[in-house]
């Protein structure tokens, strides 16, 4: 999702000069989003109003692929709006080598539920061959794993 | 440790020092003390963990010492030049309970993503003092990471302690969990490349952070402290007495949910004042303000100050912006019987009606015990039409910049039974409005009031007795007492 839209709504003089600024951006689903700040009396807020979207934007994609992955370790689909799903896969792959534990496990029950194919594990693992099948068999190992311990009731 | 020893490795003694964090780690046991020489400078081009055998009850301490000096070492011998770090796309991951001096921790190189992962464990504690957190790879997926998402009940502190990131990439961020304390830190975020957003608690579980102290002067203009977007766990993150950099952003982000993380500033600035508060939620945000303020208001004797709260478009009448997020109205109450209390507000054309706006006042009212009771001037109940707050005929503001200032006054009386603390707060209930109130109350002719968020009556220089300082904060006495 991206910012449509920037417009300062409040550039009000303190006491001493600085100025205390709203800044509101609109995303292209009409979301808005509010930045407030005291600036120095000689700031630019439109120039840092201007500077600061494309990295609003990297924020929200990121703090989103965050949440995404703690849905994923809930076994839950991920929610787009600020990221994509190929930014979102990418970020399972790059957990996925430092995972340890429990933590793999459910990732791993995650990964292959989505019954990536061949070409898309290729692509996302950067394996092929041997290494593939080993991927494909470890994965399907990390899932059963979970259900297993899912499955265990107490007495 | 000496990553430069030639000996056995056992660690029995600096000529056969471990040469690796890890190793040592792995050979020894919990409460064990860890000396690091000066010229350590340990690197790894894979992912390095460092299972640190300390617990709860008993940490370990790795320090870093001068290797020439007493063995075993005394306080004269403490250095701050030690070095950990990867290489390339790898991490850098502590777990276990530790305390750490004088070690710089780096993770990546190039242009790969690498973190620093200061993970500890459930229950454990991760103390850093004069140490340093560098990314040195230019990813921007890396991070300073504090706790692990799985993880629970741990402590992180850090003490003149420092973070880096770079070389060039701005996305990169620190990310927090747990109970988190940073204090006493000059400089706090070295390098040349300042992150956009600076902190944002991570996923999994809550944050408790409490920043004291701490020199962020330069993170300023186009930058974040704290990122409270996306669904984050229920947090509370209190920036107290530190330095900002001119025109920083306190917060960024959309904030998603009542359980969202609320953001406070307790006196921190980029220039020489002591009134500025502020705090940013899921209801809306209260900032302090020196323009719009009334007459024989507040005053920290020498700046007029008011509150303007800024409701979202989220607040209703059972739930709506409190001020007491930022803090309460507190008073020392040495007599008892009936009072009256009484908030003067300012908005721009916006008559507010008591199931709007209102005061709410906690008490104690029950003899016998100090068990607190509350007052209101808010309707009577959550289906209540509601009728206009009192005009406020006799109040003065400076309304530069207000089109159509309409002044009310919320207000409600109660008996008190005890002596003790009364504390105030204010209510705007109305959804995405501007209120700006005085937090001096009429209150009687004598009044003490403390406030976490710092002045809100303070005397005048050489206007009379000096402020005398109790729990939680200075009391200041009432201009004109």
């Amino acid at each position: 999702m991206s910012i449509t839209n920037s417009v300062i709504v409040e550039d009000r003089a303190q006491r001493d000069g600085r100025r205390s600024i709203r800044e509101q951006h609109t995303d292209s689903a009409g979301g808005l989003h509010y930045v407030d700040y005291l600036a120095e009396a000689a700031a630019n807020v439109s120039a840092i109003m201007t500077a600061r979207v494309a990295k609003l934007e990297s924020t929200w994609a990121d703090a989103e692929i965050e949440s995404n992955y703690q849905r994923a370790l809930d076994q839950l689909m991920p929610v787009l709006v600020h990221s994509t799903l190929a930014q979102f896969r990418a970020a399972l792959r790059a957990r996925f080598r430092d995972a340890t534990g429990w933590e793999l496990v459910r990732l791993g029950k995650f990964i292959n539920s989505l019954a990536l194919s061949d070409a898309q594990l290729t692509s996302l693992f950067g394996v092929s061959g041997v290494q593939l099948t080993a991927l494909k068999t470890k994965l399907a190992a990390l899932a059963s794993r979970y259900d297993d311990v899912v499955s265990q009731v107490g007495s | 440790m000496r990553s430069g020893a030639g000996g056995a490795g056992t660690g029995a003694d600096w000529a056969n020092a471990y040469t690796a964090l890890a190793t040592a780690f792995g050979a020894k046991a919990a409460g064990d003390d860890f000396w690091v020489s000066e010229d350590h400078a340990e690197t790894q081009a894979s992912a390095m963990t460092c299972n640190c055998p300390g617990t709860a009850t008993s940490p370990c301490r790795v320090i870093c010492v001068d290797h020439a000096g007493t063995v075993p070492p005394v306080s004269a011998d403490l250095r701050t030049t030690a070095t950990v770090s990867t290489t390339g796309a790898n991490n850098l991951t502590l777990n276990g309970g530790a305390y750490y001096y004088g070690i710089a921790f780096q993770a990546g190189s190039g242009a790969s993503s690498a973190s620093v992962l200061a993970q500890g464990d459930n229950s454990l504690g991760l103390w850093f003092e004069a140490c340093k957190f560098v990314l040195n790879g230019d990813g921007g997926s890396s991070r300073i990471s504090f706790g692990a998402a799985s993880t629970s009940g741990y402590v992180t502190r850090l003490i003149n302690t420092t973070m880096q990131f770079g070389p060039t990439n701005t996305n990169q961020f620190s990310t927090i969990r747990g109970r988190f304390l940073w204090e006493n830190t000059a400089n706090a975020i070295a390098g040349s490349t300042i992150p956009t957003t600076l902190f944002a608690s991570g996923t999994g579980i809550g944050l408790d952070a409490r920043f004291v102290g701490v020199d962020f002067g330069a993170v300023g203009s186009g930058k974040s402290l704290f990122d409270h977007s996306t669904k984050q766990m229920p947090s509370r993150i209190t920036f107290i007495d530190c330095k900002l950099g001119s025109s920083v952003a306190i917060t960024t982000g959309t904030v998603d949910g009542w359980g969202a993380p609320i953001v406070r500033l307790v006196n921190c600035d980029s220039g020489n004042t002591n009134y500025r508060s502020a705090v940013y939620m899921y209801e809306g945000s209260i900032v302090s303000e020196s323009t719009i303020v009334k007459s024989s208001g507040a005053t920290d004797g020498t700046t007029p100050i008011s509150r303007k709260m800024v409701s979202s478009a989220r607040t209703k009448f059972y739930a709506p912006l409190r001020s007491d997020w930022s803090d309460w109205i507190q008073f020392w109450d040495d007599t008892t019987g009936s009072k009256t209390v009484t908030i003067a507000t300012v908005t721009d054309n916006v008559t507010l009606k008591d199931n709007e706006a209102w005061v709410e006042v906690e008490y104690l009212g029950t003899s016998g015990y100090p068990l607190g009771l509350f007052a209101s001037d808010a309707a009577a109940d959550v289906l209540n039409a509601g009728t206009n707050q009192t005009t406020d005929g006799t109040s003065t503001w400076t309304t530069t910049g207000l089109t159509t200032p309409v002044k009310q006054s919320l207000s409600t009386t109660f008996t008190t039974t005890g002596k003790g603390l009364y504390r105030v707060r204010v209510c705007l209930a109305k959804a995405s409005t501007t209120m700006y109130f005085d937090p001096l109350i009429a209150s009687g002719a004598r009044q003490y009031m403390i406030g976490e968020s710092g002045y809100l009556n303070g005397e005048a220089a050489g206007a009379g007795a000096p402020p005398i300082f109790g729990i939680g904060g200075p009391l200041f006495r009432a201009k004109g007492d």
